[in-house]
């Protein structure tokens, strides 16, 4: 999970999460529950339109309270015939300078250069969602570093 | 920019993407588009919309750059809406993010169901990328 690079420890990026997940039940005046409860339920109703999603929102509120920076955020979720995937695209902005923190670029043949402006990964247990954070600030914390 | 060289680069592109440039009778971009508005198949190629947009700018501009794209859909199909995002690979600057009132969005959403709608689409990114 390249944990070793970031300025965090596992615990913070879990302290983050929790919040994260602490903050969006007050705002919905839910029940208190588990985030462990919440991920059993998505995992059997994910591909249920009516299923509300919250993996996206948890995740970017984590990221911004490790970085300490509120950023613009696109996020898609990836989607085949069949329906949602359970993998999530997210691409963060500096609403500041308006650069793309999420972008990279390869060239697999040596001659095409391929351009990528999101980062991406599959939600389905929360050790997911803890290595999703950490993906996201690997290529994040650089770049802002960086600017 | 004249309409018309825009639209001879859309039809360029979309003959690249969708292969019709090996074809004897190839369709034009206007008649798919054309035919995804009227049935919204949604085994329809639609990403081949988005990427003839984004292939019609980067010819026109001679540059490329790094793009996000999602087809829109609603409970039933696709809403004939797509998102999109352009990041400038020099600057790493995202040239669709635009602040206002304080929040700063990411992605611009354009509806594309005719030649027209793709034409429009085209030339604001033309603007985008003059601005930047």
């Amino acid at each position: 999970m390249q944990l070793e690079q970031l300025p965090y420890t596992e615990e913070q990026i879990k302290q983050a999460i929790e919040e994260a997940w602490q903050e969006l039940l007050q705002e919905a005046d839910a029940e208190d529950y588990s985030l462990e409860e919440y991920l059993e339920h998505y995992r059997k109703y994910w591909n249920d339109p009516e299923f509300p999603n919250d993996i996206p929102e948890i995740i970017i509120r984590a990221v911004e309270k490790l970085i300490g920076k509120s950023l613009a955020w696109y996020c898609e979720l990836v989607r085949d015939p069949s329906g949602f995937t359970g993998e999530y695209s997210f691409i963060a902005v500096d609403p500041q300078t308006r650069k793309c923190l999420t972008y990279r670029q390869f060239t697999f043949d040596g001659v095409n250069v391929h351009y990528f402006l999101s980062v991406s990964g599959t939600v389905i247990y929360y050790e997911d969602i803890i290595g999703l954070v950490i993906k996201l600030l690997n290529k994040i914390q650089p770049e802002l570093v960086a600017e | 920019m004249e309409r018309e060289k825009i639209i001879a680069a859309l039809e360029t592109a979309f003959a690249e993407i969708s292969g019709a440039e090996y074809e004897d009778e190839p369709e034009t971009f206007a008649e798919f588009l054309e035919s995804f508005k009227k049935f919204r198949d949604p085994d329809f190629p639609v990403y081949w919309i988005p990427y003839t947009i984004e292939e019609a700018v980067e010819l026109l501009t001679g540059r490329k750059f790094g793009w996000h794209e999602d087809a829109l859909k609603d409970e039933w199909s696709y809403t004939g809406e797509f998102s999109f995002i352009c990041v400038d690979p020099e600057t790493l600057k995202c040239l669709t993010a635009e602040r206002s009132n304080g929040s700063c969005t990411v992605s611009v959403v354009f509806p594309i169901l005719s030649i027209d709608d793709a034409v429009q689409a085209v030339e604001y990114f033309l603007r985008l990328v003059q601005q930047a």
